[in-house]
């Protein structure tokens, strides 16, 4: 997609291999290779003022490098300088729909509060300054779980205001609530201390209706939408697991957001979002298709791996050819295990990293033998370590666990999905199993 | 079994064996002609070390045809590699000694003793062994029997005993935004479908009141533990109305509560959904008899293959003939429970706008015992559902006329239902979402607006291909050449003046009834010209599903001049041979259900076998 970017002579190691989506701008544009079509896909998406009611789903299989399209395709819409007010939250191990749609309003309340006053349309200042008086006060009581208050519908919409100006009815009026209103039971109205998700949403939908006042322009050169991507929206769990119920409450709540905020008929907010391929499976009638993004190939792989030679490593070939051969081909075909491969690996040998000696495929085994002694010793996992050691001892490369793998998931062991079943990773067991021959393991 | 699981692994698994096939294929080949024992363990140790996917293929081998077929459904990947797929399973399948060998390495994926092996292709019908005759007058094709428990629903049906209602016990304890102890409520059914729940002295749960002391928020949802051990959740909840008062000077306060969107289960799994619905008479499109002690009836229709779908038709009473006949829906159970929600909206949609038969309100869950066992909410009552054919026509799409059963004893309506089944199991359907707009387009008899709305419905078909886009919808000339693109490319004989009568709905959406001839001031759509366009537009979009799908059978024109069949249109120009042979073979299908003695609760490979 980028072009190829220039070798810099300096290194940069810590960020060599680095699994995650980057965060510089400029990095993701670099390191981003190949999906040519879905990125134009992506492009052509955001062009079309489309998408009302629906989030747009960007999906792929784990570890596939959504996040990292994701952010790619909103900085080419900003260069390209598409329309869009940008919001990016990231849903993944957040815990509870409720935080991510917190960190939502926050980032729209500054977008709102940081408006320059010559941006306010002649005129209007009394409009923006009720809009920001109502955002201001929602403010006191986002996400603050503590304070007593009472929250009220608001029971009718204004038309318009002195000026003529329409102006939509914010969705509640709150109060504090006193203790001794509390103890004598005096208030009309229960009295909470913390917003609803409903609720959050409402308060949401004001703040995008504020901005779509603010920049809904007749003039189509000066309107902007608001467009907010959520990462890893099924991984909304705290401990990483997909598809979780507050996974499905975030997605109701968002659908609410991304349908028009007011009968006032201003832009509705764009939400995309990255999920995996089996949560988008489960739940097609609350996403639009915008785009899958399929494995990449193993070209790819060695596209993206020689950028961050290029970029991080002056140039300097990390592993032989054949040696990057044999970890691609225990990827799996997932971007991010490849790199998460390489990266264990490049950290380990940090003195051939930086005077610049390639590894070969002997070094990466007897890594993993240290690794392996290591493993053995740490009690934490001893005792999966002789489950393993059972296993390959019996040919098997398959093993059902009696207890967590702790540190060893990822690394030694991969989830088949089904309880306590797992693989052993291939390097690590023709390691231990030629260890095994030589009666280095048990 | 966790069906989305293996799904899930099978995506992760499958591209690598798929890009590395060749390579796999000489492996396993080799694996296949070792002999030494000690070289086969090895042999299969480095496999599994090389191709760790194999395990998936594994767990493939172990499903049912019904699991297989579902997961094959699923799996995004293109239809060469699918079949790969398909070849290794079956090739692991047929050959213990590899199965064998694979399970020394994979002892979790390949478990032995190995258990019975899938059938590969999608479940066939067992013609051999029926030696049932449709009663005499009817079609001399043998009929395939349903499966023992269906059967026993649909003849129960047919009697009328089978008359699903909701046996609610009291609350013992609630979830609502937070858990709610010892909570005994009273619940009942409404006429509406909602479940009411009248609260006497118990705590308040944790909504809001308002002024007006009707419900705040929706969306919030609560579960119920019922006394009888059963579960009630529910999508919304909200207080309708709270009273304080007291009695011979106790205090009493009592408030009401409503529960929409609903789901009651008692814990089992589910393998039929049955649901009643007004419907018309839709005898011509039947293929299912269902014979029991007091005679049989024909007028039945069903659907093979996951899941399937069986229509029952009920006489009502004589005095009550007037407000048509009633339809029974059966539906079987993909995923044994709530999950199934969205299939059976799917489906009830296509059943509505195709055969204009109401969405049901309620959909009940029965076991393997045919006992009731679930019980879920689907939709708020609806309103009357029109034909847009000819009035008392069942079908919208399909030839259905009585003359239409006599001339072609084929039931076309069983391969559409059949495509736009399989469209709506894909993870993108390309017809749902306009099958859903058509939808609402049967339930408002008013001309302009069916007419409007059939454009529309249109414009989100052509949207699913991607070359119409949203801000396209408000230009005609790019819908047309849209239209006439897609008609092109995909070979579909498009009805004359489908561009004509698709401007005319353009400028009623536009225009409501001025857009007849908006030059003039005051104009209206007389009858003829209102039934021309919407026959026209009904027409086109059937063709375009056509196009879409691969549907090769006729679609409904009009009706015969002589009012003896229908006048039918081949959209199709050059129809795959494949294709049409599909569709011709599940045109000529027929079943039968009869009264049985009770038999043992059935598994679900059986039940394959015998063709549901």
């Amino acid at each position: 997609m980028s072009t190829t970017p220039t070798p810099v002579k300096a290194k940069r190691l810590p960020l060599l291999f680095d699994h995650n989506p980057p965060e510089s701008e400029a990095l993701i544009l670099d390191l981003f290779c190949n999906r040519t079509m879905e990125m134009e896909r992506g492009l052509d998406g955001l062009r079309s003022p489309d998408g009302v009611g629906k989030i747009q789903a960007i999906y792929g299989l784990p570890r596939s490098g959504k996040s990292h399209f994701a952010r790619a395709l909103l900085l080419r819409a900003k260069q390209e300088r598409l329309p869009y007010l940008f919001v990016e939250v990231n849903a993944n191990n957040r815990g509870t729909a409720k935080s991510v749609l917190e960190e939502v309003f926050f980032k729209l309340w500054a977008l709102f509060r940081g408006v320059s006053p010559d941006d306010v349309p002649d005129g209007q200042t009394g409009v923006y300054d009720e809009y920001l008086a109502e955002l201001a006060q929602y403010e006191q009581i986002v996400g603050r779980d503590s304070a007593q208050f009472t929250i009220e519908r608001t029971a009718s919409r204004r038309e318009s205001t002195d000026g003529g100006l329409k102006l939509t009815q914010p969705p509640f009026e709150f109060s504090w609530t006193g203790k001794s209103e509390q103890e004598s039971g005096e208030t009309d109205a229960l009295s909470q201390s913390s917003l609803t998700e409903r609720e959050l949403t409402e308060i949401l939908r004001y703040a995008v209706d504020g901005l779509s006042w603010l920049y809904g322009s007749e003039d189509p050169e000066k309107a902007q939408q608001v467009l907010l991507l959520i990462d890893d929206l099924d991984l909304l769990d705290s401990k990483g697991r997909e598809g979780q119920p507050e996974s499905d409450v975030l997605v109701d709540h968002l659908r609410m957001l991304a349908e028009h905020p007011s009968l006032s008929g201003r832009q509705p907010c764009r939400v995309l979002a990255t999920i995996r391929n089996a949560s988008f499976t489960d739940r097609d009638k609350d996403y639009r298709d915008f785009v899958g993004l399929p494995l990449l190939e193993k070209e790819n792989h060695l596209e993206i791996y020689q950028r961050h030679i290029d970029l991080f490593n002056a140039g300097q070939p990390v592993f032989s050819a054949e040696t990057l051969d044999w970890l691609e081909d225990r990827s799996g075909g997932q971007v991010g295990i490849f790199l998460r491969r390489c990266h264990e690996i490049a950290v380990s040998f940090y003195s051939e990293l930086k005077a610049g000696k390639p590894i070969s495929i002997e070094q990466i085994k007897s890594y993993i033998k240290t690794d392996v002694r290591d493993y053995l010793r740490n009690a934490e996992v001893a005792g999966v370590m002789s489950e393993i050691l059972a296993a390959i001892r019996n040919g098997n490369t398959e093993l059902e666990l009696s207890e967590a793998p702790r540190a060893l998931e990822f690394k030694v062991l991969h989830h088949t999905g089904e309880a306590r079943k797992y693989r052993i990773n291939a390097m690590y067991a023709e390691v231990m199993r030629s260890m095994q021959q030589r009666s280095e393991l048990p | 079994m966790s069906w989305s699981r293996i799904l899930a692994q099978a995506e992760l698994d499958l591209p690598p064996l798929v890009r590395r096939k060749r390579a796999l294929l000489d492996r396993l080949a080799v694996l296949e002609q070792s002999t030494d024992p000690q070289q086969r363990k090895d042999l299969a140790w480095q496999l599994s070390l090389d191709f760790p996917g194999l395990g998936c293929i594994g767990e493939l081998v172990n499903l049912t045809a019904l699991d297989l077929h579902r997961i094959m459904l699923g799996l995004p990947v293109d239809d060469p590699a699918k079949q790969f797929v398909k070849e290794l399973v079956a090739r692991i399948s047929n050959k213990p000694a590899l199965y064998a060998a694979l399970g020394q390495a994979m002892p979790h994926s390949f478990p032995p003793p190995r258990l019975p092996g899938p059938e590969l292709s999608a479940p066939q019908i067992d013609l051999d062994g029926s030696d049932r005759t449709a009663p005499s007058g009817s079609s001399p094709r043998p009929r395939t029997p349903l499966s023992p428990l269906l059967s026993r629903l649909v003849v129960r049906l047919c009697r009328g005993e089978l008359q699903p209602s909701l046996p609610l016990a009291d609350s013992v304890k609630g979830h609502f935004a937070q858990e709610v102890p010892d909570l005994r409520l009273q619940l009942r059914l409404r006429d509406d479908f909602d479940i009411e729940a009248i609260a006497i002295n118990q705590p308040m749960v944790s909504v809001r009141k308002k002024t007006d002391q009707y419900t705040l928020p929706i969306r919030d949802q609560a579960a119920l533990d019922l006394a009888d051990g059963s579960q009630l959740l529910a999508d919304m909840f909200g207080i309708t109305s709270v009273q304080h008062d007291s009695k011979n000077g106790n205090p009493y306060h009592l408030w009401r509560g409503v529960f929409s969107n609903w789901f009651w289960w008692k814990q089992e799994a589910v393998r039929y959904w049955v649901a009643r619905s007004p419907a018309r008479d839709f005898y011509p499109t039947c293929n299912l008899n269902i014979e029991y002690e007091r005679g049989g009836s024909s007028g039945h229709l069903h659907l093979t293959e996951t899941p399937s779908v069986t229509v029952v038709s009920i006489d009502r009473p004589r005095e009550n003939r007037a407000q048509g006949h009633s339809a029974a829906i059966v539906i079987e159970s993909l995923h044994h429970g709530y999950e199934d929600r969205h299939m059976l909206w799917q489906l009830s949609v296509m059943l509505q706008s195709v055969l204009s038969i109401a969405m049901p309100s309620v959909f009940y869950g029965y076991n393997d015992r045919a006992e009731l066992c679930a019980a879920l909410q689907l939709s708020r009552p609806g309103s009357n559902v029109y034909d847009l054919a000819v009035p008392g026509a069942s079908c919208n799409f399909i030839p259905c006329l009585f003359g239409d059963s006599i001339k072609d004893q084929r039931v076309w309506v069983v391969p559409f239902l059949h495509r736009l089944r399989s469209d709506a199991q894909q993870r993108v359907s390309r017809t749902m979402e306009s099958l859903g707009f058509f939808r609402w387009v049967t339930e408002e008899p008013i001309h302009e607006f069916q007419i409007a709305k059939l454009g529309t419905t249109i414009r989100i078909l052509l949207h699913s291909e991607g070359v119409l886009r949203h801000d396209d919808y408000l230009n005609p000339a790019r819908v047309s050449q849209v239209l006439r693109s897609f008609a092109r490319t995909r070979g579909v004989r498009l009805p004359a003046g489908t561009e004509a009568a698709l401007e005319l709905s353009h400028r009623l959406a536009l225009l409501g009834s001025r857009g007849v001839a908006p030059g003039r001031l005051f104009s209206s759509l007389d009858l003829p010209q209102a039934d021309e366009a919407r026959r026209v537009l009904r027409t086109a979009y059937a063709s375009l599903i056509a196009g879409l799908l691969g549907y090769t059978g006729p679609l409904f024109w009009k009706m015969d001049a002589a009012r003896s069949g229908s006048e039918v249109h081949h959209a199709l120009l050059h129809p795959n041979p494949a294709d049409e042979r599909l569709d011709q073979a599940a045109a000529e299908e027929r079943f039968v259900a009869s009264e049985d003695e009770p038999t043992e609760p059935e598994s679900e490979p059986a039940a394959i076998q015998r063709g549901t």
